[in-house]
């Protein structure tokens, strides 16, 4: 369990990090979503207690400070887009086996973690460069085979998906997704890719401006937040009567309908059964909201 | 620690990849003794002794001293590199102690240096000069103790200038200063035997005397039983020092690293 109560964090003369509190059940995974500068890494780095707070409570798994306890440190895979976790000067085969000997991962099993990891990832034509001669999509898959060969109870990814080809990167989606669901991990998770978060993630926390906006299920964000839905509908016949009916707004150019309206407060289906009882449908154009324009109006109306 | 002993083989074996960084080594080593050797021949201008010491000993001193100066070279910009582009933070995340770590893989590349560099570059430096044989065999064995207590206090005054880098933008410009004065005052560019009785005395109350002196004076029997044992005791007394020096250094670095940020 991860919490945090009231944590705050300034870093020369900005609040980088104001009143933070929430917690994070084992299990369970979490994304961090927010603009450039909003806090999110310095969060994770609060968290993985490579920062520590101005003021505030923060426990991970009952340990205050996890950077005391090599225990606790061996439960932790913390893994950044931006800074390396592999021997600069050694090969990719030798960072993976000091990752072994650290871990204390036994070696038939770590041999066996990796033939199942170089399956997903691709690395084994890797194995013998050194950091330096890697491309970055190259560099970040095998800093992720390193996080994931120890196994650990807790995933922190920072931006860890930066890099990598559409290929690779739904592979390695579909690995995490069974990841958390066979080891029962907490991941933790930071990216602008909001596609990733939809999918990996059963919550997200925004956070603006060093203060969270939102925390809750991505479910909960789009009820709440999401912009309406947008309908074309091509029609043939009279003008149905349209001032009964809850919509934000509707117009008619030439004989396409657009509506705006939300699905709270209208379906969809109704909006059509109306529209049949005056004339006939040529067809529809359905736009719904999705999760980066449920974001962009929530920056917007937040400022 | 079989981790950190896996951090110390890594190293070596990654030092045998450099196949040409290899040879390059023996032939510095073998070319900055030979040089330092001849302008002491020529000092000597023929001379068996001078103030009882022989050129035999003035180059056991300088193989054995300037030999292992080369092989404990090392990467002295490694934590600035890692403050610099912030990596340092990583490897706070791993399940070990990084200094011992930094310490054990600094080792490693130590005896590589060590077997594949000082060794060959010995036995070429040989060829062109004798030198003086070990007391006996126990003071060749008690010598090798020394050289690695020595070791650790020339690795411990590089830690702790190291450590400055989270104060300052390079301590590149102190490394040099640094290694100045050891080379000086350790003895390796000029035998403790020449330096005048006062330089000797304050260097006697420095770190500098222990690191390649005391193994020297112990290999060529200039110090023997008790001299021996108060000379390795000095070492850990300097070691005990410089580690309380170093361990305070780090801790209110790092403390400033993760209150600060960096």
């Amino acid at each position: 369990m991860i919490i945090l109560k009231d944590v705050r964090k300034q870093l020369g003369n900005k609040e980088v990090l104001n009143s933070i509190s929430f917690h994070i059940n084992p299990g369970e995974s979490v994304g961090i979503i927010g603009l450039n500068g909003a806090g999110k890494t310095t969060l994770l780095n609060i968290i993985s207690g490579i920062l520590r707070p101005d003021r505030g409570f923060i426990r991970v798994n009952g340990t205050e400070n996890i950077l005391s306890e090599y225990k606790m440190l061996r439960n932790v895979a913390y893994v950044s887009g931006t800074k390396s976790q592999l021997w600069r000067d050694l090969t990719i085969k030798a960072s993976l086996e000091n990752c072994v000997q650290m871990y204390h991962v036994d070696k038939e099993k770590a041999e066996k973690r990796l033939e199942a990891l170089n399956e997903v990832f691709s690395i084994q034509n890797l194995l013998l460069s050194k950091p330096e001669n890697l491309s970055l999509g190259e560099r970040i898959r095998c800093e992720l085979v390193y996080a994931l060969l120890a196994e650990t109870q807790i995933l922190m990814l920072d931006e860890a998906m930066i890099g990598l080809d559409v290929s690779i990167k739904h592979k390695i989606m579909e690995y995490f997704e069974a990841y958390k669901q066979e080891k029962k991990a907490t991941i933790i998770f930071t990216s602008h890719n909001l596609l990733e978060m939809e999918k990996l993630c059963d919550r997200v926390i925004l956070l603006h401006k060093g203060t969270i906006i939102f925390d809750g299920t991505i479910e909960r964000l789009m009820n709440e937040f999401a912009p309406p839905y947008e309908m074309r509908v091509k029609i043939e016949g009279n003008l149905p009567d349209f001032e009964d009916l809850p919509l934000e707004k509707f117009s008619i150019k030439k004989d396409t309908l657009h509506i705006v309206f939300y699905r709270q407060k209208i379906e969809t289906t109704y909006i059509l059964k109306h529209i049949l009882k005056k004339c006939r449908i040529k067809d529809v154009k359905l736009t719904e909201p999705d999760l980066e324009g449920t974001i962009r109006k929530i920056y917007k109306r937040e400022g | 620690m079989r981790t950190y002993i896996e951090f110390a083989l890594k190293k070596f074996q990654n030092k045998m990849a450099y196949r040409l960084e290899f040879f390059m080594g023996i032939v510095n080593t073998v070319i900055t003794i030979v040089v330092y050797l001849c302008i002491y021949k020529a000092l000597y201008g023929g001379a068996t002794e001078i103030d009882g010491i022989t050129f035999q000993m003035v180059a056991t001193n300088f193989v054995i001293s300037l030999g292992l100066s080369d092989a404990f070279k090392y990467n002295e910009m490694f934590l600035q590199d890692k403050i610099h582009d912030g990596t340092i933070t990583n490897e706070f995340l791993k399940p070990v102690n990084f200094v011992f770590r930094m310490l054990s893989e600094n080792i490693g590349e130590g005896l590589f240096k060590i077997i594949f560099n000082f060794i060959p570059a010995l036995l070429f430096t040989l060829l062109y000069a004798s030198l003086c044989p070990p007391k006996s065999i126990l003071n060749l064995f008690i010598m090798l103790v020394s050289m690695m207590l020595g070791y650790l206090i020339l690795w411990l005054i590089s830690f702790i200038v190291q450590t400055w880098s989270f104060w300052l933008f390079s301590v590149w410009g102190i490394i040099t200063i640094k290694n100045v004065f050891v080379n000086i005052l350790s003895g390796s560019l000029l035998p403790m035997w020449f330096m005048p009785a006062t330089l000797r005395k304050i260097i006697s109350f420095t770190p500098f005397e222990s690191i390649y002196f005391t193994p020297v004076r112990i290999y060529l029997g200039e110090l023997c039983g008790a001299d021996i044992l108060s000379g390795m005791a000095v070492q850990l007394i300097w070691i005990c020092i410089l580690a309380l020096v170093a361990g305070a250094f780090w801790k209110n670095g790092v403390k400033k690293l993760v209150v600060q940020g960096g």
